[in-house]
């Protein structure tokens, strides 16, 4: 309640194309899952209003195409992210193994003040196939996740609602987290523009 | 910090009525901010003008906008007229030499230690400073890194901890609330844990303020005495009293001005003694840097003069009053000039400094080889002095050696004041004044759920009289004042009963201290540490009103309860009667269950209204409107700009309603409210609501009435309903803003417009689309509704016009077919466009037919077909696509026989079959690392891409594929040709034939055309041909070659094409629209992107599958203009700009906005729109060329000068705006 405006959190969710990122999007904020979804064009999102510790925090998650050719668009959308949410398909291998080229591709687009520790979240997503199909175990993901800082891990399902909430919720709160943080680590460079230090501008002069 | 909130900043200034978040200094400083229009200063004072003496260099303000004062001095020094009174600028009062030499000390001498710099926090500087190392840097001499600060584990302890950033609302200094200042802790700020070892020469760019004298604590913003006190280097020093004595202050004050100089009285008769400076910031401000709109009020010394120097590029200085809903006075700060801020009213004002001036560095600083010459080329250097303490109060602190001196925390670090004895008695914080201005009784603290525990209390303000009072919020229980006696109690009812304002004097009232007793839960807290209080005035289901306390520091007060009942400011007839006031005052008070007054306050408010009004006489408090019960005391701008939408009153609905023409039989309208019909007699043109507006849409609104009698009824009509449509728009957002956050709308509306939005079906359908419980910026919510309000008008009116006497055809005629773009046209002096378009009669076999001789060959033109096509689209109801398309698309030649078309035909076939069987059955190929990952991206798409058409929609045929016994091997054969196999691309939905065999379309067409690679938005531009060629895969194939031959651009790997389309619709709309442009840029949307998908795929998603066919089709023709698509884009902008302008400031609200309006935008009238746009366009070009060519004549030296002169309409000539290459290409129409 105190000395803060409502706080927006902006949630980009990257992955290959046909992985699911609008399924999981619309899972989570519609409680909706179409067989019907179209690959995703420029970009689009979605806002939904959650609570994380107590606070009534806006979520826009924004939602891009797949294919790597419209990156280079993609830092008007990637600008000011407070999370990253890789997605794959569990019952596709190379969908995994292309989460290192989202990853780098995000933070060389978004450059965070402290890319070490921007927050991502992966989802392995529809784990609602049969498990025969599936090409990524839980152990590899949870390898790779734990050797990029421990990004959390999720294994969902858009169709079946599965983990859906729970994985975004830690998404919410860790984006949370980051804008916090962001807030405070620009200050090795006090820059005197206001929309970024409104509080140190009451002492200076002229 | 990020471009949200960036972003936000760019609610929008002059254009929009948004802007009413705005506080008029911050309108101010936005003008001054921005990089568009370029700046202005033909209302900045600058006072280097007024002395001929001296040649100011560029840019140079004005000397008209204000009126100044030339003080008789030794030197040039001004005061402004009625304004800022104790505001002195001294022009060019440092010499060039001088300033050459502060530059160099600021930077070498002042920035380093000891003297605290903002880079010290979170960076080692060492001893020699770090203008030294950078010296050294640049000399090539060394190239040492300046190593971040490593948090201690000792001083972690101290360091704030990390959390959000709270404002800081420092509470102003003065001699009695120094104490508590001085001894707050103020740990420092917590080093950065991300900083880098860095170059010197990476560091001083970011060098932003270093202290000095006494050390300024930016967390707190007040001075940490605890700190000691640096020295004020003896130059500046004697600078600062050279400029204050320049000044003859009795030219400034006198003693009858009525200023309120506090407990010394007029203290600038001694300012020639008693002035020293003994505390500072020197500012470094980069070309881009800005300060907001503050007031220094952290000295003790509220009143004495504050000398500030500027050094290097030039600024502008905005000074307003004690408040920042003051426009502020702009004036134009040199290098050398002094300004002066000094006494009781200049010292308290706002001030900023919302631009530095690029290129505006007097010769002195950019001559010569300096060392700072480079660094000085971006930079203004702002030196201020203030006086933190009046001559002769003294000051010890007593500092703890333990954490190395760098502690204020610790428990011994103590501070003492002493002051010398004066006559005046001094006053401190326990001997102040506690007057009582207001307070109610009855007021109870509930700790627990039981009634019994109830606490009732007094709540009050008190004011701490100083020269600057304190207002505090106290609440006090019963048992404490009654522990005071009947004396105190009867102060209480006193104040309670009167209804005398504070200001009148007679009846003061003071009271013991109110004191924070937590255990009998008694609070005071000064408003200022009030962040918001939450309100609930009292219900049916819970009785009594309450209060909620937050405070900035995050703490929560004990939640009030307002029992009027009891209270006597409510059982009392209003108004009080004074006499009976000592009288009816009881001692001691009745016990707290006293029977309830029969007589409830005679309007229906209560105790927290009545509190909430008192306490907007001391605090600015705003009503958040998004949770309605939140009243934010003085909140800082982030929050009004969040918690502030305008209101407007609910019966904005009827307005709408009687606006928007919806009539109907049960609407709640009263009759004489309703909407007369368009034709009926005595309707009056109303005053034109555009006639401010600058577009080219618009300027032909202007003034229609004075040919109103020559130019048609229909017109007029016309008119008439446009200026409806869009002042229903208006009202419909008026009526949603009505409701906080616009959620709980839906239930608001009365019933006409809920079943108006129903009937059409678009209401349900974007709610359904964007969750309706969720939260939905509240913009874009309005602004959708605004749009369907405006549609629906629009329909009823066409509904209406259809229904008018056959006299008036034409009126039906001329708004249903084109709607008001018909108006548009450039300039004053063209034509109006009229769009061709015809689509009611699409041309149909019989047409088709007959364009066509015996042999095959065609009677008509390629460009009379294209004509027609254009105009007016294909028949779909035959096969005559099928025929038609490859025409003009361009697989087909035009001039030629049956015969001729059949043997290319044949070469073409060849030709699809020599590259599909490139791939097909050739396993080396097929299964190529590069060709399976293109296999995967068209697999993926394919089987998502319009699958609600017949042949995509998986056949019944298909066995379950989610069957346990589902053949994996036969499913791979039948349907797997173009997927790599379930295994690579995942679980995806299930394919079919006709799905696999567009993905062989889009795989040839990679081997085709080899450099571009499938993208994304191909198959949605394969799928339709497809369709429309009846499942034949060679004229598919070959239609889409030349769909992507038009296209291909799009799909570059680099985007270039993509970027190159945005940036000519980005001109184009500069051209046709400056005011959206500008809006555009405003809100950083002038990159197009929610156009992006409109362009990269023809508006594929916007449209229903007919309509794209239909669109398509039209703009193969390329029969205007071979980027007409760019027109539709416009056109499609346009019917949205009163929106886009009006509610959507931010560019994820217009994206948000642009990609919602798929499928709910009309296909004819936009094409018609188009039509008319992209004439409009032609004239606009043909008239810039026609001026650039008398332009030319005009500077050739012949006599024609003065007949040029005479001409109407020169404004336009004198300003011709450069046509880019983009847009003349857009004048192109036709392939090779």
């Amino acid at each position: 309640m105190s000395g803060m405006g409502r706080v927006l959190l902006k949630v980009i969710i990257l992955g290959d194309s046909g992985v699911g990122k609008t399924s999981l999007m619309n899972q989570y904020v519609n409680k909706r899952f179409s067989n019907q979804y179209k690959a995703t064009i420029g970009a689009d999102f979605l806002t939904k209003e959650v609570m994380v510790d107590d606070r009534l925090v806006t979520m826009q998650l924004w939602d891009t195409a797949g294919q790597e050719r419209f990156q280079s668009l993609g830092v008007a959308f990637y600008r000011g992210a407070d999370c990253c949410v890789l997605v794959y398909d569990v019952n596709s291998a190379k969908s995994f193994e292309t989460l290192d080229s989202w990853r780098d591709e995000f933070l060389i687009q978004a450059s965070p003040h402290d890319p070490e520790n921007f927050p991502f979240v992966v989802l392995g997503n529809k784990i609602d196939v049969e498990e025969n199909k599936r090409q990524v175990t839980q152990k590899r993901a949870m390898t790779w996740c734990q050797s990029k800082g421990n990004i959390p891990y999720f294994e969902t399902s858009a169709k079946e609602a599965i983990n859906v909430e729970q994985a975004f919720q830690t998404v919410a709160k860790n984006a949370l987290q980051q804008e916090q943080e962001e807030s405070l680590s620009d200050i090795p460079v006090v820059d005197l523009n206001p929309p970024s230090n409104k509080s140190l501008s009451d002492s200076c002069n002229c | 910090m990020n471009s949200k909130k960036a972003r936000r900043q760019y609610l929008n200034s002059i254009h929009n009525t948004i802007d009413r978040d705005w506080t008029p200094f911050r309108a101010v400083e936005k003008r001054f901010k921005a990089r568009f229009p370029p700046l202005d200063l033909s209302d900045v004072l600058d006072l280097a003008l007024v002395d001929d003496s001296s040649t100011p260099s560029s840019p140079k303000g004005c000397i008209n906008n204000l009126a100044y004062r030339k003080l008789q001095s030794d030197v040039s020094a001004y005061t402004l007229v009625d304004r800022h009174q104790g505001l002195v600028i001294l022009p060019g009062f440092i010499s060039p030499a001088l300033q050459r030499g502060l530059i160099k000390w600021t930077l070498s001498e002042h920035a380093r230690p000891p003297n605290d710099t903002n880079l010290d926090t979170h960076y080692i500087i060492p001893e020699e400073g770090l203008w030294s190392l950078y010296q050294q840097e640049r000399s090539g001499k060394s190239s040492e890194m300046v190593q971040p600060r490593i948090i201690g584990s000792e001083d972690e302890i101290l360091r704030e901890q990390p959390g959000p950033r709270q404002l800081i609302n420092n509470t102003p200094a003065s001699p009695e609330t120094f104490q508590e200042i001085s001894v707050a802790p103020k740990p420092p700020v917590a080093p950065s844990t991300t900083a880098q070892p860095a170059l010197p020469s990476t560091l001083v760019p970011k060098l932003r303020w270093a202290n000095i004298g006494w050390s300024y604590h930016w967390g707190s913003k007040q001075y940490d005495f605890a700190k000691g006190k640096g020295t004020i280097d003896p130059t500046l020093a004697n600078i600062c009293h050279r400029a204050v004595q320049a000044v003859d202050w009795s030219q400034i004050y006198s003693d009858d001005d009525g200023l309120d100089w506090g407990e010394n009285g007029p203290e600038w008769r001694s300012w020639r003694d008693s002035y020293e400076p003994d505390a500072g910031i020197v500012n470094f401000y980069q070309l881009r840097d800005t300060l907001m709109a503050h007031v220094d009020r952290s000295e003790v010394c509220a009143t004495s003069p504050l000398v500030s120097i500027s050094l290097g590029h030039a600024a502008i200085f905005l000074i307003g009053d004690s408040t920042r809903d003051t426009k502020p006075d702009a004036i134009l700060l040199r290098s050398g000039d002094v300004v002066i801020m000094s006494g009781p009213v200049c010292r308290r004002a706002y001030h900023g400094v919302p631009r530095i001036i690029e290129d505006s560095l007097p010769p002195h600083l950019v001559e010569g080889d300096d060392e700072w010459k480079e660094y000085m080329s971006t930079t203004r250097i702002n030196v201020n002095v203030r006086q933190v303490f009046p001559k002769g109060f003294r000051f010890e602190a007593v500092r703890s050696s333990s954490f190395g001196g760098l502690s204020t925390l610790s428990s011994d670090s103590m501070v003492e004041i002493k002051r010398t004895p004066e006559p005046s008695s001094p006053t401190s914080v326990e001997d102040a004044k506690h007057r009582l201005v207001y307070t109610k009784s009855k007021v109870y603290v509930n700790p627990t759920a039981y009634a019994r525990d109830n606490v009732p209390g007094f709540i009050a303000i008190v004011k701490r009289e100083a020269v600057n009072p304190t207002y505090l919020l106290a609440w006090l229980p019963e048992q404490l004042v009654n522990e005071k006696g009947a004396a105190e109690w009867d102060k209480f009812t006193k104040i309670e009963e009167s209804t005398i304002l504070e200001e009148e004097d007679e009846d003061v009232v003071f009271i013991d201290p109110p004191t924070q007793r937590p255990e009998s839960y008694a609070f005071s807290v000064p408003l200022t540490s009030i962040y918001s209080l939450i309100v609930h005035p009292p219900t049916l289901s819970s009785w009594y009103g309450s209060v909620g306390i937050n405070l900035i520091n995050g703490d929560t007060l004990p939640t009030l309860h307002f029992h009027d009942d009891e209270s006597r400011s409510f059982t009392l007839p209003s108004p009080p009667a004074p006499k009976r006031r000592s009288a009816v005052t009881s001692y001691p008070p009745p016990p707290s269950a006293s029977p309830p007054a029969t007589s409830p306050h005679p309007n229906n408010s209560w105790g927290g209204d009545h509190l909430l009004a008192r306490l907007r006489s001391y605090a600015h408090i705003l009503r958040s409107t998004l949770q309605p019960s939140l009243f934010l005391v003085d909140p800082s701008r982030a929050d009004i700009e969040a918690h502030s939408t305008q209101l407007f009153a609910d019966d904005a609905v009827d307005d709408i309603l009687a606006q928007s023409s919806f009539v109907n039989s049960h609407s709640p309208i009263p009759a004489h409210r309703r909407p007369r019909p368009l034709s009926s007699p005595g309707i009056g043109l109303s005053p034109n609501p555009y006639s401010h507006r600058s577009s080219v849409l618009h300027r032909s609104l202007a003034s229609p009435t004075s040919n109103a009698q020559s130019s048609s009824q229909a017109r007029t009509a016309l008119l008439q309903s446009f200026s409806n449509i869009t002042r229903a728009t208006r009202h419909a957002a008026q009526n949603i803003l009505s409701h906080p956050l616009a959620k709980p709308i839906i239930p608001h509306l009365p019933d006409p417009v809920r079943s108006l939005v129903n009937a059409n079906g678009e209401w349900s359908s974007w709610v359904d689309k964007s969750g309706v419980g969720e939260f939905e910026s509240a913009r874009v919510y309005l602004a959708r509704w605004a749009r369907i309000v405006a549609e629906e008008g629009e329909r009823a009116r066409r509904r209406e016009a259809q229904t008018l006497p056959s006299t008036s055809a034409g009126v039906a005629e001329e708004s249903s077919s084109l709607g008001v773009f018909e108006l548009l046209h450039s300039t004053a002096n063209l034509p109006t466009p009229k769009a061709s378009r015809d689509p009611q009669h699409p041309i149909d076999e019989k047409t088709w037919a007959s364009w066509f001789g015996k042999d095959g060959r065609p009677t008509v033109s390629f460009e009379h077909a294209k004509r027609e096509i254009f105009r007016r689209g294909i028949d779909s109801s035959a096969t005559l696509r099928q025929r038609i398309w490859p025409f003009i698309l361009g697989v087909l030649d035009w001039e030629s026989t049956d015969a001729e078309r059949t043997a290319k035909w044949e070469a073409k076939r060849q030709i699809y079959q020599t590259t599909k069987d490139e791939w097909c059955g050739v396993p080396e190929v097929f299964e190529r690392q590069d060709i399976q990952e293109e296999r995967h991206r068209i697999d993926v798409d394919c089987r998502r891409t319009d699958r609600n058409q017949p042949l995509f929609a998986t056949p019944d045929s298909t066995p379950s594929h989610d069957g346990p016994e589902w053949d994996e091997k036969e499913r791979a054969k039948r349907y797997s040709v173009i997927s790599p196999g379930l295994s690579d691309i995942g679980a995806q939905s299930p394919t079919n034939e006709h799905i696999d065999r567009l993905a062989g379309i889009l795989l040839t067409y990679n081997f085709y055309e080899k450099e571009l690679g499938y993208v994304q938005g191909m198959s949605d531009m394969c799928a339709p041909i497809y369709v429309v060629m009846a499942a034949d895969e060679e004229l598919t194939f070959w239609c889409f070659v030349e769909f992507m031959d038009r296209m291909k651009q799009n799909f570059l790997r680099d985007q270039s094409g993509m970027k190159k389309q945005l940036l000519t619709l980005q001109q184009l709309i500069e051209v046709m629209d400056p005011e959206l442009y500008r809006h555009l840029e405003k809100t950083d949307g002038l990159n197009l992107f929610f156009c992006f998908r409109w362009v990269l795929i023809a508006f594929k998603r916007e449209f229903p599958f007919e309509d794209v066919l239909r669109l398509w089709e039209v703009l193969w023709t390329d029969y205007y203009s071979n980027g007409f698509v760019l027109f539709v884009a416009l056109a499609v902008l346009e019917s949205h700009r009163d929106v886009i302008l009006r509610y959507l400031v931010e560019f994820d609200e217009i994206l948000k906005y642009c990609n919602e309006l798929s499928m709910t935008i009309e296909l004819d009238s936009t094409l018609a729109q188009a039509e008319v746009l992209f004439l409009s366009f032609s004239q606009i070009v043909a008239d810039i060329d026609r001026r650039h060519a008398e332009n030319l004549q005009a500077v050739a030296p012949t006599n024609n000068l003065r007949r040029r002169g005479s001409r109407g309409g020169t404004d336009i000539a004198l300003n011709i705006p450069p046509l880019s290459e983009n847009l003349r290409d857009l004048l192109k129409a036709g392939r090779e």
